[in-house]
């Protein structure tokens, strides 16, 4: 727990809290514009901004993204923190005069007139990016995100086409606080039937939250049974009751990270399906011999390879780890920065430490592989074995003894470690 | 054929013969090839070395080497003739069989191509006499005229890496921390935060991996120090990213520097390449267990990069918007993993304080200041150039005593220092010594060095407005205050310098610069009113003249002044009227001009035109 | 200029695929097609696993790169501070009138980018103009039409 000040009463708060979080908590109330506590804080509406006084010194933060430190005395209210949210307001009020919202909080504050120039005032985009976030973090679609920069930046889809990226699940509109987004039905209507990309499919299963569904309403979700069904069912909106995104994002297990939007084999190499081709790389298990290898092999590119081949090797001194291709197929690329330096692998397992690409016409074998839930047990198991054995591994502090030690250990326990990671192998 | 040095002993001995081979006494014309030279033909000059030696077939021993940046940009292309160092400027490929028949012989000058005092009228003939250089001390960018950035052996011969492989042999990692913090160096790239603290922060932070980073986007307009050091002495920059490494305990450095910089960009691979070559970086450098590789990204074209947090988002590949740094990036940078910044000087400082020590270190400079800094000393000025002086230096003994004043006899305003974050100090203030404290107090700051003067026919207030336009045009636009704010006040700015400002004008931009003061995301919003502030705090008269008397007391706003023809002075030369756009001015040859005020943009080009001065501003 | 896949793929290989070098790729494909071409992008968003509305969200903010073709010739007026106290702004003023196009567009027969640039820092030579990587210093109005006849 964290004990410190806000508004002159003694407050406590649990470690890592934000004091946006806490100040909600205790019921102060702060105004936000681009907070959202399903969203990552952005703090770029700075509306949230406080007075922090620590060993003495002065500064203003925003609350949504401060992380609560002991001893420091907060002011949420104060004659400086009031001018800033009044200048603010006078501000975007300037840029989106019909703007709800700020009206009503200007008028909170107390405010009158508007010493700025408006420039367009049919404007409402305030540019808070809670669209932008909510497609990325909660949705997945990433079908908006801003363009240009400085006073051009805006809130658009790539090229200002519609996207095919688009689900028309209506979370932007629904999130968005000042009605600057509106869903056009036709439009609507086109996206779902569109021919790109992915097509014809129902949101609900693009979103991952049904399996299987053959619209028989020409995507008019408004005619739609399931469509109402899903909206009733988990109000206010599905996306934001669900958040499929959240979902596939990795997490730590016992210290080790797991990808669970990956497929995994028994020789923990994790598959990514991609366009016409395979991504592959060591899981956040079978990289901790990364740490002590001296060199890894690789194919070349554009070697060809059959299944059973291999596709990469750890070498440390005597010792070999030999992984093979579940897959034939044709190299790509390979990843060369890990070639330099093998330790990326267990640095960056899932994104910078992948191992190599391979062009194949064999995905539905990958798609059997173990994915989902059942990758995640099968990871939480070995995990939980490696986790004694390697106590520490995270500690780095990285002095160079650190290094050498780390290397050392995985060096000694080279084979009891394959022996619990590589029972099922091959 | 480049040797795979494998231990500390063998690099040693490879400096110690590579210095017995070379004869220090051998004739060697070094040429400058810095960005600045080569705009103004440093390369044919070069080439015109070569040929002529060629042609001449004779004096195999004379050695031409083209060198990074001199600093005395105005006077390019230098050529300094070594080991006498006699400065030539302005050569033209015409000079050059001249100064190699001399060379060649042995002897002799060519006063043509010497400096002029201006006031004397004297020639100066070693580079270390003139003006210009005297008073400098150049530590840190001294070497540019001496090595050939893309030869590392030019390098390793003066003595470099020199400084690795004391750290290597002799220190410990707390070692080398302690030494820099002792050293009192602070960091060159605009803040000042001590850099030995910084690092042993980073040291203590945990995680997988750690990242150093260089930052060479130097994107203050009117400074240029940065580049020409990655330019001219790129292995300075490596060696003090290596030590940094060591002491830190990194594996992975990047170097983000603007594309706008090709040479930089090239000299700097070429230097990352030989050093791999050579085995000063890679894995287990010199058998040391030191792994260590540098990779370069070239920026996009972003002011706002040079922030650290946006710096690194777009190391990411990711647009380059900045993130609070409640964690610091000491904790969470690169990708989330404890990273430490520092800009390129500070880099080349280090090779510097782990060679000659922290008592010889920490006696340059001010209490709070130690060391020296570069400064590129731009806009009116008779000495446009990069200069290496002592922290506390006063302005006036850099901009009159280096600098040489100002040109055509006009009368100094204001001189801004710390680019866009920095402020505009005036005349009263030219005996403030410059150091980080000082400037700051001063309502400036020092940032990465840039330095531009500014005489009597500058208007403070379009100053102010061209600073907040280049920051609207600049601003990630993430956070209200900062693009909200600048945007009005580019319109308020814009609107006193067309002559339409109003009452209340003033106080509006300080309440607005007070809150962006306070509540911008980063350093760029957080600073961006202080060329507004400073222009308002020192220069407050040429506001209200704008607004009350719809003037502009430097003859400069353009609405607010008119053109026209002095018809005593006019010859009826007609260059006037060859250059108009608009086709305002009429006349027939031999007889006096007419100017049509309404036709008139304004653009000037009639007044640069005319030799006579009849050309007039009111 | 055709859209040639071929050339992004060749690129791509050169950065080994790597996602973290995405501004490095735009760059290049930038240098070789000399705009960023919709297809491209839409290729590399594939290539690399990053969504298009955030290679278009790097492509619109970084000032370096272009959507649309580009002029045979690039004219880069400097703005940085040196070169504003020395009058640039009234070169980049005249330029602009002179070829009919604001900074940052193209002329209509494509042969001329007329292109704003903070401080190449050549500030000696202030004010600065740089065609295709040639510097020209010291400028003023006057001189304008000579240079650019060359490329005319």
């Amino acid at each position: 727990m964290v004990s410190l000040t806000i508004n002159g009463k003694k407050v406590r708060g649990s470690e890592g809290s934000t004091l946006l979080e806490l100040c909600r908590e205790k019921g102060i109330s702060i105004p936000t514009l681009c907070y959202h506590p399903d969203l990552s804080p952005q703090g770029s509406c700075r509306l949230c901004t406080v007075e922090v006084f620590k060993d003495g010194k002065r500064r203003m933060v925003t609350a949504c993204n401060f992380p609560i430190q002991s001893g420091i005395e907060v002011w949420t209210h104060s004659s400086p923190v009031l001018r800033v949210r009044r200048l603010l307001i006078e501000l975007l009020l300037a840029r989106c005069p019909e703007a709800n919202v700020l009206q009503t909080l200007a008028r909170e504050l107390g405010m009158e007139g508007n010493r700025f120039y408006t420039k367009d005032p049919k404007e409402r985009c305030i540019l808070c990016g809670l669209c932008i976030r909510t497609c990325r973090e909660i949705v997945g679609a990433n079908a908006i995100g801003f363009s240009q920069r400085g006073t051009a930046k805006k809130v658009s889809t790539p090229f200002e086409v519609d996207s095919d990226q688009c689900i028309a699940c209506g979370a932007c509109e629904f999130i968005c606080p000042t009605g600057a987004i509106q869903m056009e039905m036709d439009r609507i209507r086109k996206i779902k039937t569109s021919d790109t990309g992915m097509k014809r499919y129902c949101r609900y299963m693009r979103l991952g939250l049904i399996d299987f569904m053959i619209c028989s309403n020409g995507f008019e979700c408004w005619r739609c049974e399931l469509d109402q069904r899903m909206e009733d069912q988990f109000p206010p909106h599905p996306v934001f009751a669900l958040k499929p995104a959240k979902k596939r994002i990795p997490l730590e297990i016992e210290s080790f990270i797991f990808h669970p939007d990956l497929f995994y084999d028994d020789q923990h190499l994790w598959f990514k399906p991609m366009d016409s081709w395979i991504k592959v790389g060591l899981d956040g298990l079978s990289s901790v011999f990364a740490l002590a290898a001296d060199s890894i092999w690789l194919p070349s590119e554009g070697e060809h390879i059959r299944e059973g081949e291999e596709i990469a090797q750890f070498i440390q001194e005597d010792k070999k780890l030999i992984f093979i291709s579940p897959i034939t197929g044709k190299v790509l690329g390979i990843n060369r920065d890990i070639l330099e330096s093998p330790s990326l692998a267990w640095r960056d397992p899932y994104h910078r430490g992948w191992l190599l690409m391979i062009q194949s016409e064999e995905k539905e074998k990958i798609y059997r592989l173990y994915s989902g839930e059942r990758a995640k047990e099968w990871f939480t198991e070995r995990a939980k074995e490696m986790k004694p054995i390697l106590k520490d591994l995270e500690e780095t502090g990285a002095s160079k003894d650190r290094e050498v030690w780390r290397k050392e250990e995985i060096q000694k326990k080279w084979i009891f470690l394959t022996r619990i990671l590589f029972s099922n192998k091959p | 054929m480049s040797p795979h040095l494998k231990t500390i002993s063998e690099l040693r001995s490879f400096r110690e013969n590579l210095k017995r081979s070379r004869d220090p006494r051998s004739p060697c014309i070094t040429v400058c090839s810095g960005t600045g030279c080569q705009a103004c033909g440093a390369l044919e000059v070069l080439e015109a070395f070569r040929e002529k030696i060629r042609e001449m077939g004779v004096n195999q021993e004379i050695e031409i080497r083209a060198t990074g940046c001199h600093g005395f940009c105005e006077r390019g292309p230098l050529v300094v003739i070594r080991p006498q160092k006699i400065c030539y400027m302005n050569v033209s490929p015409e000079d050059v069989s001249e100064i190699l028949h001399q060379v060649a012989k042995g002897g002799g000058v060519i006063e043509r191509l010497l400096y002029q005092d201006p006031m004397t009228k004297q020639r100066i003939l070693y580079e270390e006499e003139i003006p210009f250089y005297k008073f400098q001390r150049r530590i840190v960018f001294g070497s540019n005229g001496e090595i050939d950035p893309t030869n590392i052996d030019d390098y390793i011969g003066i003595g470099g890496y020199q400084a690795l492989e004391k750290v290597l042999s002799t220190m410990t990692p707390e070692e080398v921390i302690q030494t820099i913090k002792a050293s009192g160096l602070r960091g060159r790239g605009g803040g000042g935060f001590p850099t030995g603290i910084k690092w042993e922060a980073c040291r203590r932070a945990k995680g997988r991996e750690k990242f150093i980073i260089c930052n060479a986007d130097e994107g203050d307009p009117g400074a240029y120090m940065d580049r020409s050091l990655l330019e001219g002495n790129p292995h300075s920059v490596i060696e003090g990213m290596l030590i940094g490494a060591y002491a830190i305990g990194s594996e992975e450095g990047y170097v983000y520097v603007r594309n706008e910089y090709p040479l930089a960009v090239s000299n700097l691979s070429c230097a990352i390449d030989q050093a791999r070559a050579y085995g000063l970086l890679g894995r287990n450098i010199l058998s040391s267990g030191l792994n260590f590789q540098i990779k370069i990204n070239r920026g996009g074209g972003a002011f706002v990069c040079g922030e650290s947090t946006a710096l690194m988002a777009s190391l990411e590949g990711r647009v380059g918007e900045p993130r609070a740094k409640y964690i610091h990036t000491v904790e969470q940078g690169l990708w989330n993993q404890p990273s430490n910044l520092n800009n390129v000087e500070t880099w080349a400082n280090i090779p510097l304080i782990i060679n000659r020590g922290v008592e010889w270190y920490s006696s340059i400079g001010t209490e709070g200041s130690k060391g020296t800094k570069i400064f590129s000393l731009v806009g009116k000025i008779n000495h446009t150039g990069l200069v290496e002086v002592p922290m506390g230096m006063t302005l006036r003994q850099i901009i009159f005593d280096i600098g040489g004043g100002i040109p055509k006899n006009k009368r100094f305003k204001a001189v801004q220092t710390g680019g866009p974050s920095g402020g505009c100090l005036p005349e009263a203030l030219l005996d403030l010594p410059v150091d980080f404290d000082r400037l700051q107090e001063a309502g400036s700051m020092m940032g990465s060095g840039g330095m531009i003067v500014m005489d009597e026919d500058n208007c403070m207030v379009d100053m102010a407005r061209y600073f907040v336009q280049f920051l609207e045009e600049e601003s990630c636009g993430k956070c209200t205050p900062c693009r909200e704010g600048l945007y009005q006040m580019g319109r308020i700015l814009n609107r006193i310098c067309r002559g339409e400002g109003r009452e209340g004008d003033i106080e509006l931009l300080e309440d607005l610069s007070l809150v962006m003061l306070e509540s911008s995301l980063c350093g760029l919003g957080l600073t961006a009113p202080n060329p507004v502030l400073s222009t308002l705090r020192y220069f407050r008269d040429e506001y209200e003249a704008h607004i009350q008397e719809r003037r502009c007391p430097a003859k400069f706003c353009r609405e607010l002044i008119s053109f026209s023809i002095h018809p005593e002075k006019c010859t009826g030369c007609g260059a006037c009227a060859k250059v108009c756009p608009a086709q305002a001015i009429t006349g027939e040859r031999k007889k006096v001009h007419l100017l049509e005020s309404q036709k008139c943009v304004k653009c000037r080009a009639c007044f640069e035109a005319c030799k006579f001065d009849a050309v007039i501003i009111s | 200029m055709l859209t040639d896949l071929g050339t992004v793929n060749e690129i791509l290989e050169k950065h080994g695929y790597q996602r973290a070098s995405l501004i490095g790729i735009l760059q290049d494909i930038q240098s070789r097609m000399n705009y960023l071409p919709r297809k491209a992008l839409l290729h590399l968003s594939r290539c690399l696993d990053i969504p298009l509305a955030e290679i278009y969200e790097v492509a619109t903010f970084y000032k370096a790169f272009h959507l649309e073709p580009k002029g045979r010739h690039t004219i880069q007026v400097c703005l940085g501070t040196a070169c504003h106290v020395r009058g640039s702004r009234r070169i980049l003023s005249y330029l602009e009138s002179l070829l009919e196009v604001k900074a940052g567009g193209t002329t209509k027969d494509l042969s001329f980018s007329l292109e704003t640039v903070n401080c190449l820092g050549a500030c000696a030579l202030g004010p600065l103009l740089v065609i295709d990587r040639k510097y020209y210093g010291k400028m003023s109005t006057n001189r304008m039409e000579e240079i650019l006849k060359k490329y005319r």
